[in-house]
């Protein structure tokens, strides 16, 4: 049995200790919004937060989540409560397939919490993570955006 | 192909420059011949001439150096801001844009443990270790700088290894203890998935360091 | 934000309230019906439009949602013509209806960019039918003239005395009346939701909150999970099977074997079927981990010495040799080009390409007896039905197919080879199935663009100008794996010469010959489809026919098309990237101009490279005349988005084969561009010519490869006519960090 904080609440999975983490997060805990694209940590479509940190859940052994708080694109907002960058990749009408997104979405949260004002370089750093539909250039303008509507925030 | 030419490489080369010599210098008191060691007889052991000890430090160094050159070693030593994959000719830069980052641990947004964790992962690939005291510690993360070893001759490599300002404050003895128990030196001889190991085994590896050290862990001048 | 409920998976029941049987008359648009017996009071006024009588308007979205955007315009079309309110109609996915097939190709699919070229006038007369409908039956009621009624924000409004009144209100009358023939459709200038401004894209939501199901998300009562491993030898077989302790892993439920792991509806000659094995489990995950214990020999079979060299030689052989199958003749351009002192021959060839959706394939099924429901993201939805019904003999009607979104389809998803393997492993266990690829099996076991080569052969008068044309292409077919028809193709299929057989150019005597080559690999459409290929050798070959006579690249095809609107694109695409002005120290251009799928699109791409091959894209300007751009931002998001699709196979991406298997197993080795590299400004333009919509979301990436070789030309001198250019140490500064210690950057321009 592992437990661990999804979300926000706390979750147990008898899952075998060395199954992904994505694989537990869609299969047996029902959040479909991580998703597969490689399965060897290539491509980043499988992104969620631990703690302060991003981790490739394709190659996250669901037994390193014990006792560790795991958010996941589900945990980030919803439609009535837009996290600030969602919103942005709403007002940029970013994804195109969308499979990707969340990814994306997640990686490009956790750059803004610790560099709220990240140059083209700083992204191209953090944000390695793959889009076949080529939706880069969106991206990039969704994260300024999103720098801009955080900075206006606060 | 290439990963088996490799190893067959390595399969010529390394008894004749380690193993023998392993074998000889632990499990022979007998007199000796051997490239670069002249005999010694048995009455004289304990009064080896200072010159012979530095000749047979500076073989073994180089021995040493083998494994140091590695991929599984300089990979993640390197000389610049980028870690290496692949094995031999096949290394390169470590994809996705992956950097050192100010503490050695990747950039923000892109590090280390961002997909190394603290075991190799023998469904994704993605090679792991663990921390020394913590075995759910992913100490994953790449040699300062200041012990990056890509580019440097065996003189450089050895004054930079034995620099304290420069290897964390550690004395040749520090050195051997660290290449013993730090299980991010451990994981090359078990990097999991496809990858090449070390070559030689691990208690090889030590006992040449030890006598290197005990033969006064001498490096070449230049 | 708008209040558009997105059905993203049919509603079961769906189909008895359309019904296949009825097809003739939805195929007219009007079918009428006030069938209530799905219980929500739903009416179809034809089977894209169902207005409950509290008035909810219901539009269906026919063609598959991968990206391209057609879950916002299609329904945005039908809003419009109808007078719905977008911001509270209900969008659901359709089933198969005859109502959705293509018109050219009596098929239901979506590709081929067709989703709004095909469809706009059929939805604007659908809609029109069904408003004239709900007028009618207003008019009745209220008893007065229809000719004072209009329909807007779902409601009818008699514009006389200003009475207004919900569709709903008449939506039960408006199913028993007669249909008008020619409804009236509205005129361009009446347009409110299309044709001018963007709308905020309905999937963007769901797909940035985690929401959006896509097929690998589908899930089900009783599901169990399977993964799948197949022969990765082109002909190979599997010669021992070693089960180890498979059967005792947690979560085991069976083992599959599928004889035919790659089925398509008709097998061309030297196709090969590959064995496939699936092992079922109660979690993916534990199936993942139980097929690993098995242990598989394989027999390579007859290809087991296929590689990538082997193969470009079997083109170049074929190039040499005399089988040839005349596509097109118009004049003599043999003896014309015999005749002549001024010639010019050059050869190219486009690598093997994998589609590599970032969803890899996968569906889920429920075989019950004589009933399939699928679950996928398909671009196929009759291909599924068509395949399955041939390989299990259950009728057509019997075969339900519910298409999710698509995490990417790019053409591999117009075939049902991995919906069938979901069937197949279902109707062996009896339960529903969700069966995933692992990406290996993907990118191994994709149907592949195939590797083309084309050779141009010109004669040009004294002035510079070319008198004749005689092309040569060799592929192999990329349309049969993709055919619905039991029907194999002869001498070529109609996709493969597209982009050389016609071509926005006049060449008084032209000579296409093709050679259909028949290889063990499996090929079919890919994002680009022929023209890409094709047009890759045509604008490269005609940037040389200009060079050699040092003349101008654009007015040289200016002087060479026939038409207005090749020729204003040209002019817009060299004004806005300032073609004619001083251009920046380092910096060059190279243009190229298409004509696919009724779209015409210039592009200029501006880069610097230094000595060693290392570029750097600065811009590229794209002009594009696909009649009218009906979503500009979604139709600026599709070029843009062909630019990555262009640029990566130009660059980077190939699919290589050695000792008869495919070698790239990942995008560790498929490398597609990354963030990092995607750097350059990008300018569309869009150039309103009004004229009938063209296709957009395949012509993006058409004109990239060459426009970029005839701009590397234009920096070296040196022309590359093999894709893609990492073959000739030609990378970007990013990817020329990444080469392995073996491959060293080596000086290539001298001049530079």
């Amino acid at each position: 049995m592992i437990q661990f904080n999804l979300n926000g609440k706390e979750v147990e999975v008898k899952d075998d200790p060395n199954t992904p983490l994505l694989w537990v997060l869609r299969d047996s805990l029902g959040l479909k919004g991580t998703k597969f694209g490689c399965g060897k940590a290539l491509c980043g479509a499988c992104t969620v937060h631990l703690a302060d940190t991003t981790v490739r859940s394709c190659s996250f052994p669901v037994r390193y989540a014990e006792g560790k708080s795991i958010t996941t694109i589900e945990g980030l907002g919803d439609a009535e409560r837009l996290h600030i960058v969602q919103a942005a990749w709403i007002e940029e009408q970013v994804p195109q397939c969308g499979y990707c997104q969340p990814g994306f979405v997640m990686a490009a949260v956790k750059l803004l919490e610790r560099n709220p004002d990240p140059t083209e370089e700083d992204i191209n750093n953090a944000i390695t993570n793959l889009c076949r539909c080529g939706t880069y250039s969106r991206i990039k303008k969704a994260i300024h955006t999103a720098a801009r509507n955080i900075k206006a925030q606060n | 192909m290439k990963k088996k030419a490799a190893s067959m490489l390595f399969k010529k080369k390394w008894p004749q420059g380690i193993l023998v010599l392993v074998v000889l210098l632990f499990t022979s008191a007998s007199a000796f011949t051997i490239k670069g060691l002249t005999s010694v007889s048995k009455e004289y052991r304990t009064i080896t001439p200072v010159q012979e000890n530095e000749q047979r430090s500076l073989k073994l160094f180089r021995e040493v150096t083998k494994v140091l050159r590695h991929a599984r070693c300089i990979n993640c030593h390197p000389s610049d801001n980028f870690p290496r994959q692949g094995d031999g000719d096949e290394t390169h830069r470590h994809l996705m844009n992956v950097q050192r980052g100010p503490e050695d641990r990747g950039m923000l947004g892109m590090q280390c443990t961002n997909c190394h964790q603290s075991s190799n992962n023998e469904a994704s690939g993605v090679p792991g270790a663990p921390e020394p005291d913590n075995p759910d510690l992913s100490r994953w993360h790449l040699a300062p700088l200041s012990m990056g070893w890509m580019g440097l001759t065996d003189a450089e490599l050895g004054a930079r290894l034995l620099d304290k300002e420069q290897n964390g404050g550690m004395n040749p003895e520090d050195l051997v203890e660290h290449m013993k128990d730090d299980p991010l030196v451990l994981w090359g001889w078990n990097p999991g998935s496809d990858r090449e190991p070390i070559p030689i085994s691990h208690d090889d590896f030590i006992k040449i360091l030890e006598e290197w050290v005990a033969t006064g862990a001498h490096v070449p001048e230049q | 934000m708008k209040n558009i409920t997105v059905n993203n998976i049919s509603r079961r029941g769906f189909l008895k309230t359309t019904g296949l049987a009825t097809g003739g008359l939805l195929l007219q648009g009007c079918f009428l019906s006030s069938d209530k017996k799905d219980g929500s009071k739903a009416i179809p006024l034809n089977a894209y439009i169902r207005i409950t009588e509290d008035n909810f308007v219901t539009l269906i979205v026919h063609q598959a949602e991968m990206g391209q955007g057609a879950q916002t315009t299609l329904p945005a079309i039908l809003a419009d013509e109808l007078g719905a309110d977008w911001s509270s109609v209900i969008l659901e996915n359709g089933l198969t209806d005859p109502a959705f097939q293509n018109p050219k190709f009596k098929f239901q699919f979506t590709g081929n960019a067709e989703s709004i070229r095909s469809f706009h006038d059929i939805l604007r007369k659908t809609a029109a039918t069904a408003r004239e409908l709900l007028k009618e039956a207003a008019a009745e009621a209220w008893g007065v003239d229809v000719g004072s009624l209009v329909a807007k924000d779902s409601h009818i409004l008699d514009q006389k005395n200003g009475k207004k009144a919900p569709f709903g209100d008449f939506v039960v009358r408006a199913g028993t009346l007669q249909a008008p023939e020619n409804p009236k459709i509205k005129a361009r200038s009446e347009w409110t939701l299309v044709g001018g401004k963007s709308l905020p894209r309905v999937d963007v939501p769901d797909k940035v909150t985690g929401k959006a199901i896509f097929g690998i998300d589908v899930a089900l009562e009783g599901l169990l999970h399977a993964a799948v491993t197949i022969c990765p030898y082109f002909g190979g077989t599997i010669k021992e099977l070693h089960e180890n302790d498979l059967r005792n892993m947690p979560g085991f439920i069976d083992l599959v074997r599928i004889p035919v792991a790659n089925p398509i509806v008709a097998y061309p000659p030297g196709f090969t079927k590959q064995e496939g094995i699936a092992v079922v489990a109660e979690s993916y995950w534990q199936a993942r981990m139980a097929l690993k214990k098995l242990q598989i020999v394989y027999e390579p079979g007859p290809n087991a010495a296929l590689d990538s060299e082997s193969l470009y030689s079997l083109y170049e052989d074929t190039l040499q040799g005399s089988e040839w199958h005349e596509s097109l003749k118009e004049g003599d351009a043999q003896k014309t080009i015999h005749t002549s002192n001024d010639r010019h021959t050059a050869t190219y060839y486009s690598a093997w390409q994998s589609h590599a959706t970032m969803e890899p394939m996968n569906a889920t099924a429920e075989f019950k007896e004589d009933r399939i429901e699928i679950w996928a993201p398909t671009q196929g939805q009759e291909m599924a039905q068509i395949l399955l019904s041939k390989e299990f003999g259950v009728p057509q009607e019997n075969i339900i197919v519910n298409r999710t979104y698509l995490g990417g389809g790019f053409g591999r998803r117009l075939l049902a080879d991995y919906i069938y393997l979901a069937a197949y492993v279902s109707k062996q266990v009896k339960r529903p199935v969700k069966l995933i690829w692992s990406r290996e099996e993907d990118m191994q076991h994709d149907y592949y663009r195939p590797g083309t080569m084309q050779s141009l052969t010109a004669s040009l008068d004294t002035k510079g100008m070319p008198t004749a044309l005689h092309a040569k292409a060799i592929s192999p077919t990329i349309l049969q794996a993709a055919t619905g028809a039991d029907y194999v193709f002869e001498g070529e299929d109609p996709s493969f010469p597209e982009g050389i057989k016609e071509t926005p150019y006049r060449f008084e005597n032209f000579l296409l010959d093709v050679n259909m080559i028949r290889l063990p690999i499996q090929t079919s459409v890919w994002r680009s489809t022929g023209f890409g290929p094709n047009v890759f050798a045509l604008e490269s070959f005609i940037d040389e026919l200009a060079a050699k006579n040092g003349k101008d690249p654009i007015p040289f095809r200016k002087e060479l098309i026939t038409e207005e609107r090749s020729a204003s694109i040209l002019d817009a695409v060299a004004e806005a990237s300032g073609w004619y002005k001083p251009k920046k120290e380092g910096h060059y251009m190279g243009v190229a101009l298409t004509h696919s799928f009724e779209t015409f699109a210039a592009q200029i791409i501006e880069l610097s490279i230094d000595g060693y091959g290392i570029l750097d894209i600065h811009k590229i300007t794209t002009a594009v005349d696909c009649g009218i751009a009906l979503d500009p931002a979604i139709c600026r998001a599709s070029i843009e988005s062909g630019i990555t699709w262009g640029l990566t196979q130009a660059l980077s991406s190939e699919i290589t084969f050695k000792n008869g298997r495919t070698v790239e197993s990942n995008f560790h080795d498929f490398k597609i561009l990354t963030p990092a590299e995607f750097k350059m400004e990008l300018e569309t333009i869009f150039v309103d010519s009004g004229a009938k919509i063209g296709g957009i979301a395949e012509s993006g990436p058409i004109p990239v490869a060459p426009a970029l070789c005839n701009a590397i030309f234009a920096a070296t001198g040196k022309r590359f006519r093999t894709l893609p250019l990492k073959k000739h140490g030609i990378y970007t500064r990013y990817a020329s960090n990444y080469l392995p210690k073996k491959e060293k950057l080596t000086k290539k321009f001298a001049a530079l």
